[in-house]
């Protein structure tokens, strides 16, 4: 052993300290040293390998890529090389050995995600082509049906034009089949992504019957509308929720012929119960647990109008669980039917939550960063002693408006509950979480001192980065929940 | 003086039963199977509306549109997609290259002559 200079002390400090393992091997196999870091990485003591046999297989003279046990790893490769040297007098080979477990795992990652990416993309271009496929010949058979109907190519009688409107009636009754499947295979692959904000769903029912109001009044039907007085607001996608609204409402016009058509809306503690019903012809209680299966159609086949798909209710039951919701029936034969459906309010922590689920979902999805920031009020139970709650609202509203005003793509959002803002920017990029941070901070400050209050209240603030900070959305949450109230 | 429809559709049956319905409703009508030929013709018959389909051969009706209306001497022409595919994002696209119209087949004929009759003004 060379004197312990000073010079070397640092050489082997270096040695020691080394991210990477190094390992000394005399020609017979035998380990002659091995640093921390090989400790590491091979899960072993320094005991158990210095002066054993080197169990792993050596390099050569190319790189090569080996299986480690690692520290209470599942999974570990390290990527190893040799080069020849002296030691202690005599030839032997130097190992560097470098973890790379955390960038073969990401690599795995992304590739099962491309590898999905690419399912979804070939599933999706199937489905559509085959939709294509399917009306295009549709086309030329609706189109000559329509012109013979309309006599260009010369007298029909009452009974062909008679025969011929059936046709015509039915190609455009398997036109929206093709659709209604387009749908439920877009939804059960899902590719449907819901584009959910946050709502007042008294809005969206209003808006449904809104687009119907003329067919009930064409059928002579009553429309009974009970809606909360208070605003009802709740996280959704809101033409999907439309979409449920009319087909339910459609549904029950249709069966109905005389009476009134209701729709209500409750507003509970946990949830919003909505309820669409009819006082028609109801459906048979054999037949009620079939209803939301796709191609069950009960009673109708001598009914006047246009004919249904046989998947209206199925999918309206797809997107009500896609939104978490229930939904379910009650009808008595000839004298009406009930739909309900329940869809989750969330407080303002698990809005949150959701907010930062489906912005990591859409940026993994896009391959594009997320930074999130939580600005709150600190100490707000001091805070709250000190200043009545509406002035406390005012402050927020105020604070909503600056960091509102900091959001510059269409995706960037801000929600806000009575204590604390959550912002989340896709696509910005983790490293300029700091600077934003501080940014809007200094605003909202700076809004405090104007108003004499930067003494009494203070402003938190708290950041995630996807990838930053991790890939998934708990890890996201955990980083900032802890300030939520 | 009729106006001059040009119907762009790579099935011959469609083209045939379009090319009757217009010339019903009283236009001069010509006809291109592929998007190359709707290119030439749309440049030396300046015609005063297009019916453009989009799954073309050679060059796809995208690329058409998008073509013409590039092009200061064309870009007046109304063009009317019609396409079988009718997801949210391909009547999308459509407006991305300038369609002035977007009609799904199977159409309503009075759906798309309403459109036509819309835009000759």
């Amino acid at each position: 052993m060379p004197a312990k200079t000073s010079e070397n002390l640092s050489l082997i400090n270096f040695i020691e300290r080394n991210h990477d393992g190094i390992v000394i091997v005399d020609k017979a196999g035998l380990v002659l040293f091995a640093n921390l870091a090989a400790t590491k990485i091979f899960n072993r003591s320094r005991q158990e390998l210095c002066g054993k046999q080197f169990e792993f297989p050596l390099p050569g003279d190319k790189t090569i890529e080996i299986n480690i046990p690692g520290e209470s790893k599942e999974f570990g490769i390290a990527r190893m090389q040799q080069m020849p040297i002296e030691w202690r007098g005599r030839r032997a080979t130097v190992l560097l050995v470098h973890d790379i477990s955390d960038l073969k795992k990401t690599e795995m990652l992304k590739s099962a995600m491309d590898e999905r990416r690419r399912i979804d993309r070939i599933k999706n271009e199937f489905i559509s082509n085959v939709s294509h496929e399917l009306r295009t010949p549709l086309t030329s058979v609706r189109e000559g049906i329509s012109q013979i109907l309309e006599g260009f190519l010369g007298k029909t009688t009452a009974r062909q034009k008679e025969f011929l409107s059936m046709c015509l009636e039915d190609i455009d009754r398997l036109s929206r089949i093709i659709d209604g499947l387009l749908d439920i295979s877009r939804i059960e692959s899902g590719k449907i992504i819901l584009k959910k904000e946050t709502l007042d769903i008294v809005d969206l029912a209003k808006s449904a019957v809104s687009s119907l109001s003329v067919k009930i009044k064409n059928k002579g039907l009553e429309l009974i509308e009970d809606y909360p007085k208070e605003k009802t607001e709740i996280y959704v996608d809101r033409d999907r929720i439309i979409e449920v609204f009319v087909n339910l409402l459609g549904n029950a016009i249709k069966f109905t012929d005389k009476g009134h058509i209701g729709i209500s809306i409750k507003n509970k503690p946990k949830m919003v119960e909505c309820c669409i019903e009819d006082t028609g012809r109801g459906i048979a209680k054999k037949d009620l647990p079939r209803v939301f299966i796709r191609f069950q159609q009960f009673g109708r086949v001598f009914g006047p109008g246009e004919k249904g798909t046989g998947l209206g209710l199925s999918i309206v039951k797809s997107i009500i669980e896609l939104h978490k919701g229930q939904i379910r029936v009650e009808s008595k034969l000839n004298k009406g039917t009930r739909f309900i459906f329940t869809l989750f309010k969330y407080t303002s922590k698990e809005l949150f939550r959701q907010y930062i689920v489906d912005s990591l979902r859409e940026a993994v999805h896009n391959d594009e960063p997320l930074s999130i920031f939580l600005f709150y009020i600190d100490d707000l139970a001091l805070v709250k002693k000190e200043f009545e709650s509406q002035k406390i609202t005012l402050l927020m509203n105020k604070f909503y408006e600056i960091v509102g005003g900091h959001l510059r793509r269409q995706a960037d959002l801000a929600v806000k509950d009575d204590s604390a803002i959550l912002l989340v920017l896709p696509v910005t990029k983790n490293e300029y979480i700091e600077s934003i941070q501080l940014r809007l901070k200094q605003a909202l400050e700076e809004y405090l001192t104007k108003e004499g209050l930067d003494k009494k209240i203070k402003i938190g603030c708290r950041t995630a980065g996807f990838p930053r900070d991790g890939s998934s959305a708990d890890v996201l949450f955990d980083k900032i929940k802890e300030v939520l109230n | 003086m009729a106006k001059k429809i040009l119907l762009v559709d790579d099935e011959p049956h469609i083209i045939m039963m379009l090319e009757n319905r217009m010339k019903h409703a009283g236009y001069d009508v010509i006809t291109a199977g592929d998007g190359q030929e709707a290119l030439t013709k749309a440049q030396k018959e300046k015609p005063d509306l297009i019916i453009l389909d989009l799954m073309l051969p050679k060059l796809d009706g995208y690329k058409v549109c998008r073509m013409l209306k590039f092009d200061e001497k064309y870009k007046h022409i109304p063009i009317i997609m019609l396409s079988a595919r009718a997801q949210e994002t391909d009547k999308k696209m459509g407006e991305a290259v300038g369609a002035d119209g977007y009609v799904t087949k199977p159409f309503e004929p009075q759906v798309l002559l309403g459109k036509v009759k819309d835009l000759l003004g």
